[in-house]
């Protein structure tokens, strides 16, 4: 490498020039300091006048640091047509239009993430939404004011994609319910349980929703949640039967109960959502037996009467050691499924509802196989491939289902009459449940930690609202919240029932 | 002194990672909170809030009783007799005293609606048989970060600390005339006590000869709610000497007893004990003669002095 000394305008360059490579090479270096084009490059100082394209470096005296002058005009850069524009600097209402797409948060008011992310499960039940749209306030009630806040917050969330403020819900809710005013001794509201927030704001309603053939209803009554719209989405009718152990022959005792959710009881044990409602069902219980006329070992087994429209599953995460009198938190990974299938635990009298809208899911299914099998036959092609074409689309078909089910519950009327017909339809519920909505819990204290709410929008398509901030997720970061160390952990898991079409589309097809 | 025994001791009672102020640095993202003596003392002091459910409940003669069934939702159900009209915290007495489980721990629900406590069970249509469910809750509310507890020398006073881990006393201390049991084997660390030193009083409560303001020494245990059980313990022995036992604040002037009541925790694979060190006003103590223990009637009559340590 040789370096020599170039002088452009009032301009000085060192530059190395290299003899192995053509004077073009050289000429594109001065270009890339001087924005020159080549062609415009005049180069003096050797002999023989300017430096010419073909020109050979061993035929021109280039010795190390000799003074060369470079003449012509740079280019002029082109000005952009516009400013570029940065999206911090937008005004807010265009910069919202481009996070249009995504749904509103809500804003954290001092360790309330367990009410925000209550609140954005909640909000996935349409039909709770309309109902608590057209609630008229009754006078001296005592959650109307929670209901008419509650109107106004679920407005905003629907309607705008700023995070929301829910201050005013918030302030109506502490004052309903005193215990989530805690303070901790050092003046902070303390973090609280997003089960106990959703049983308090479901029980609310319940009471405020009352069914519109229910007579004066006692605000203790324990038939409260059944006799309510609230119970007609999320109640769950079981029948507890008690049996002797030790006494075979006594006559087995029954209770009827309503639920609002299911709990999954969690051992060492447990690896799947199934396993642990079942346990949950059944158990052991000491208690005086009458005709034995003393403590006796009694088998309780619950068993699922009559099934709501929303399941919520409750995955018991907290455990109090009794030796060390410390509350702790439960990791283990338990799976849960994007679909849930309730049809074992219920009475034998409610599986004989079930079983005909059960066995028609099976007959569509089949026949939709076999419509894909006639049509691929009568293209002459019977491959392997096709087959397996055959079954991928039968499953997509299938999946399909939920999505029908899902837009017959976005259409919903506003209507009263309407809203009562829809919401009570039973004739074509099946037993299985699909999963919309999560509700999980991050850190490893029971007496702390964070909620996030997981809310599925369409097929394979979910978001995850982390108090004001909405981000997209898949089906794969869903399945990652089964539990284990620090990451979320599923909590509560909302499940929509799946239903077959009615018996009057069936009829028309068949005469088809 | 090992600061660091005395922050996971302070771990152990928060159920919270505790830090030294100087180790801020090595948690990012974390947000903080200063420890105070008061609010951290008022903490695990627990006044007797339920005394006469907890006392009735061994003597009373059952009338018009009738039994509901406890189902909680991570243990085993169990058979609870109660009254017909009995009010839902004293339901929650009586499980406290069947599985010890504390009542601010326990929620419960009927027919998917929780419980008040100032309600009567009847209220709810509770009947023979019924199945109440509780909870025990999965606390969160964090805004996306967590929060780590912190001590610095507005907490604590090194210069005052003192290790008596192999001392054994020959001769009787004590303190507002009052025998003081010094805490022989265990480890001490002095809190600021600054901002309790008042005009009139100044620092005369914490003599050591005796004078006319000087406040005695006692101990108290620092698992969760410890009182109550202290209180059911004192009840039994006290029981034959027909003292009635009252509401207030329960410690104690034998450092042996608080241990039964302190919580342990591990450290370099040893065990520790962490208990707290109090001066009680002498003016508005009672103290039963025949066992030992002490209740003063309210917050400003006992005052945090110290923690103690000792390996197990």
């Amino acid at each position: 490498m040789v370096k020599v000394n170039v002088k452009w305008n009032k301009e000085k360059y060192e530059v190395d020039v290299d003899p192995s490579e053509p004077v073009s090479s050289f000429k594109g270096q001065l270009y890339s300091l001087t924005m020159v084009p080549i062609e415009r490059q005049k180069i003096m100082g050797f002999k023989g006048g300017i430096l010419k394209d073909d020109a050979q470096w061993k035929d021109l005296d280039l010795t190390e640091g000799k003074n060369l002058m470079l003449m012509g005009s740079a280019v002029e850069l082109e000005k952009p047509d516009k400013p570029i524009v940065f999206l911090e600097d937008l005004p807010p209402s265009k910069a919202a239009a481009l996070n249009s797409l995504l749904p509103a948060g809500l804003t954290n008011l001092g360790n309330t993430c367990y009410l925000n992310s209550t609140l954005q499960c909640l909000k996935t039940v349409p039909e709770l939404l309309t109902i608590i749209k057209n609630y008229k306030p009754k006078t001296n009630s005592r959650y109307s004011n929670l209901l008419k806040s509650s109107q106004g917050l679920f407005n905003d969330l629907s309607r705008l994609h700023e995070p929301v403020t829910p201050s005013v819900f918030l302030n109506t809710f502490r004052m309903c319910f005193p215990r989530f005013s805690e303070k901790s001794p050092e003046g902070l509201y303390m973090q609280q349980d997003a089960e106990e927030a959703w049983g308090e704001l479901l029980t609310a309603y319940a009471h405020e929703l009352p069914l519109d053939n229910a007579n004066g209803t006692d605000s203790h009554s324990a038939d409260l949640i059944k006799r309510s719209m609230i119970g007609k989405l999320f109640g769950i009718q079981v029948v507890e039967k008690f049996t002797c152990k030790d006494n075979p022959e006594e006559e087995p005792t029954t209770r009827e109960e309503t639920l609002l959710k299911l709990a999954c009881n969690i051992t060492v044990e447990t690896s799947y959502l199934f396993d642990g409602l079942k346990k949950g069902l059944e158990e052991e219980i000491s208690k005086a037996s009458p005709t034995l006329h003393k403590d006796a070992i009694y088998t309780k087994k619950t068993l699922i009467k009559q099934l709501p429209k929303y399941i919520m599953v409750q995955f018991v995460r907290f455990h109090w050691k009794d030796a060390t009198k410390t509350k702790s938190k439960i990791v283990r990974v338990v799976q849960f499924p994007f679909t849930l299938d309730l049809f074992d635990l219920c009475t034998p009298e409610y599986k004989e509802r079930l079983s005909p809208n059960r066995k028609r899911v099976e007959d569509e299914f089949n026949a939709s196989l076999e419509r894909k099998r006639k049509v691929i036959g009568g293209s002459g092609d019977g491959n392997d491939e096709d087959d397996k074409q055959v079954e991928k689309k039968a499953a997509v078909n299938n999946d399909n289902q939920p999505q029908s089910s899902t837009s017959s519950n976005d259409s919903v009327s506003t209507t009263g009459a309407a809203v009562d017909d829809d919401v009570f339809f039973k004739e074509n519920e099946t037993g299985k449940y699909e999963l919309c909505a999560v509700l999980t819990h991050q850190g490893r204290y029971a007496e702390s930690g964070h909620y996030v709410a997981w809310v599925k929008k369409s097929e394979n398509k979910w978001y995850k609202f982390d108090d004001r901030d909405v981000t997209e997720h898949t089906d794969e970061d869903i399945k990652k919240l089964s539990g284990g160390g620090d990451f979320h952990i599923c909590y509560l898991a909302l499940y929509r029932t799946l239903t077959v079409k009615p018996k009057s589309s069936s009829t028309i097809t068949e005469q088809k | 002194m090992d600061k660091s025994l005395l922050t996971l001791g302070l771990s152990a009672i928060y159920n919270h990672l505790v830090i030294y102020e100087s180790e801020k640095q090595n948690y990012l993202g974390y947000s903080f909170i200063a420890l105070e003596v008061e609010s951290f003392h008022k903490r695990f002091l627990q006044h007797e809030q339920s005394t006469n459910t907890d006392f009735n409940y061994i003597n009373q003669v059952e009338i018009r009783t009738t039994n509901i069934i406890i189902k909680p939702l991570n243990g085993e159900s169990f058979w609870l007799q109660v009254k017909e009209s009995e009010l839902v915290k004293n339901i929650k007495g009586k499980i406290r005293y069947k599985i010890d489980l504390p009542v601010r721990f326990q929620t419960l629900y009927y027919c998917g609606k929780k419980l008040e406590d100032d309600h009567l069970i009847s209220d709810y249509n509770i009947t023979y048989g019924s199945t109440i469910h509780m909870e025990i809750g999965l606390k969160g509310g964090g805004g996306g970060t967590s929060f780590i507890y912190f001590i610095n020398d507005s907490f604590i006073s090194p210069s005052f600390d003192y290790d008596f881990t192999n001392i054994k006393d020959s001769i009787v201390h004590s303190r507002g005339s009052e025998v003081y049991t010094r805490p022989c084997g265990w480890m001490r660390f002095a809190l600021n006590i600054n901002k309790y030193n008042t005009e009139t009083d100044g620092k005369t409560w914490l003599g050591f000869c005796n004078g006319p303001n000087e406040w005695l020494v006692s101990y108290h245990g620092t698992k969760e709610e410890s009182c109550n059980p202290i209180a059911m313990e004192g009840y039994k022995l006290s029981s034959c000497s027909g003292f009635a036992f009252g509401v207030g604040i329960y410690s104690t002037p034998s450092i042996d007893i608080a241990k039964t009541y302190g919580r342990t925790f591990k450290k370099d694979n040893c065990h520790y004990v962490i208990v707290f060190q109090n001066r009680v006003n002498p003016k508005t103590v009672i103290k039963i003669d025949n066992i030992q223990y002490w209740i003063s009637p309210n917050d400003a009559d006992i005052r945090p002095y110290g923690v103690c340590i000792k390996k197990v």
